[in-house]
């Protein structure tokens, strides 16, 4: 398990497994991408390079972007890859979850740090057309992953 | 085929222990038929963002027994809903819906079975293999005056591994707890087994 | 003469990485196709342009070392290759997305086994990357996986084990049978990566106990 501190928020969460997880499917999800040129989550935007205190809102964010217009939007009908994506989302919900409760307890801030940095990474988002916009962040998870594991 | 309707399986059920989650039904018996099921299930995620989806579980889509392991389908610590219909042919069943969402902290954990052993003066231990999310607390003391506990943890069981070199003169004690991560749950310790070295203290 | 695409003139063309050496390689079927030859480009996912690879440009060979074009191990790549044969035919293929932490796979340590009376002494020697932080200095494993550990195992007449694990890199099985052989099993560890490395092996006899004769 891993402790990601954000903050005065922090929460133990099983980023192995969301690795592993996510690593059966990696290879046939970036090779859906057909745009490589362009990239929505880019080191400037990164959680780790983020103030600590606005780390919880912007990764709250970025969670709440893969529940709702991410894994929702990922059209597949191979049932391994369906069940992959099923796993990540609700390992992501748990996160989500944990999130919720530090926000409830005002751990949670959103500054204008964080507020700006994931205005842009929604613009990149909306640059594309949602599907395509789907399969590419979905192909970036590691990018989050990455992000998420440096806040350790 | 009478037209009449394929029943729905009924008394679903979920047992859980030690992460193995086993779906169970009552059986759809028909006179010289084989009735086959499939399961599907939701996490919470789909149930709140995508309640239209059900994913197909990985080993019963179909199954022929009135069981389902869907271990390998639980894999978040969220509630689960799970349905089963029945298959004949080209009949379908109705849905069964399992009544209450399950989620794999309620699993049973119990006890690792365990083995406690000696090689020469090293006190070796073999737990039993409960799988990857499993890791174990081993307690063990010297039992005499002043019993002082050492502690353990072993990341997998399925091999004896040596715990202490153990001096002659008093027992060795080995207590051992199952631990899963992934739902932040021990079992109980296991009861204490002992044992002991014979003749003189280790040679200088 | 328009070069039209030819399947068999290139294949497999991917990374093979390990700790941190980057080689792209390809084939083609039949084994060699006389008079091919092929160009090598790069680039980092984001960012537009391919770079041809110097070094690597219609050369007969069927590898290409892209490790210092890689080298930034928190980035993603791709790399492509394109063949002319002879008679003209082309073809143009290109790698999966390539994250060198990812995808490199871990050697096995070097480790120096070191037999005493009554124990077994373990000494782990770094492994460096052909990396280099911004001051120049060459990185170890340890020093791009935070969380790298190593696990030792020594296999006791093939009855039990005993185990010891850390960070550090000096280690010691003791309380061990005076002139007894002994399988030492060593393995790189990065839990977070899902890696572990193949296991350095030493077989290892204490020495006998000369204390009372």
């Amino acid at each position: 398990l891993q402790t990601l501190h954000l903050g005065s928020c922090v929460i133990i969460t099983n980023l192995q497994k969301i690795q592993s997880e996510f690593s059966e499917i990696r290879d046939s999800v970036q090779a859906n991408d057909q745009n490589i040129d362009f990239r929505v989550l880019r080191n400037a935007g990164s959680l780790q390079d983020t103030e600590p205190s606005d780390r919880c809102c912007l990764l709250r964010h970025l969670l709440g972007l893969y529940l709702d217009r991410v894994f929702r939007n990922y059209q597949t009908s191979d049932h391994h890859t369906l069940r992959k994506i099923s796993s990540l989302a609700n390992s992501f919900l748990t996160i989500k979850k944990d999130l919720q409760l530090c926000h409830t307890y005002t751990t949670c801030h959103c500054g204008e740090e964080a507020t700006e940095k994931y205005r842009q990474i929604l613009s990149h988002f909306e640059q594309l057309e949602p599907q395509a916009a789907a399969v590419k962040v979905l192909g970036e998870l590691d990018i989050l992953l990455r992000w998420m594991k440096e806040t350790e | 085929d009478g037209g009449e309707a394929l029943p729905a399986p009924q008394n679903l059920s979920v047992h859980s222990a030690n992460m193995k989650h086993l779906l169970m039904w009552s059986p759809v018996v028909l006179p010289r038929e084989t009735v086959y099921y499939s399961v599907e299930y939701q996490g919470e995620y789909e149930s709140l963002y995508t309640s239209h989806i059900w994913i197909p579980s990985k080993w019963c889509s179909p199954i022929e027994d009135a069981e389902c392991d869907v271990s390998d389908d639980i894999t978040a610590t969220v509630p689960y809903n799970l349905r089963v219909r029945a298959i004949l042919g080209s009949q379908t069943s109705a849905w069964s819906i399992l009544e209450q969402p399950f989620n794999r902290n309620s699993t049973i954990l119990t006890p690792p079975g365990m083995e406690v052993s000696r090689n020469g003066f090293h006190l070796v231990i073999e737990l039993e293999d409960l799988g990857p999310q499993f890791e174990f607390l081993v307690v063990y003391w010297r039992r005499e005056l002043d019993t002082k506990e050492h502690a353990k943890v072993l990341r997998r069981g399925g091999i004896p591994v040596h715990l202490e070199t153990m001096e002659p003169g008093a027992p060795y004690c080995v207590k051992a707890q199952a631990q899963v991560k992934a739902i932040g749950r021990n079992s109980a310790f296991s009861q204490a087994e002992c044992v002991e070295v014979q003749g003189e203290a280790l040679p200088l | 003469h328009m070069a039209e695409d030819s399947p068999g003139l290139l294949q497999h063309v991917k990374f093979q990485s390990s700790n941190f050496e980057n080689i792209l390689t390809w084939d083609s079927k039949p084994e060699s196709i006389p008079g091919t030859v092929y160009s090598v480009d790069y680039k980092t996912y984001g960012k537009p342009e391919w770079l041809a690879k110097a070094g690597c440009q219609r050369i007969t060979r069927k590898s290409c070392n892209l490790t210092v074009e890689t080298g930034n191990f928190t980035e993603f790549y791709y790399a492509r290759v394109t063949a002319i044969s002879s008679e003209g035919w082309s073809a143009t293929k290109m790698t999966e997305r390539f994250h060198p932490q990812q995808h490199t796979t871990i050697k096995p340590p070097d480790v120096t086994c070191v037999p005493k009376v009554r124990s077994i002494q373990m000494i782990v020697h770094p492994t460096l990357t052909p990396m280099y932080n911004a001051d120049g200095h060459q990185l170890t494993l340890e020093e791009v996986f935070q969380d790298l550990f190593y696990h030792l195992e020594l296999h006791v007449n093939h009855t039990y084990q005993m185990h010891l694990e850390g960070k550090q890199r000096e280690y010691e099985f003791s309380d061990l049978t005076p002139d007894t052989e002994f399988l030492g099993s060593i393995v790189i560890s990065v839990p977070t990566r899902l890696k572990e490395s193949a296991p350095y092996v030493c077989r290892v006899k204490t020495l006998p106990d000369r204390t009372w004769t």
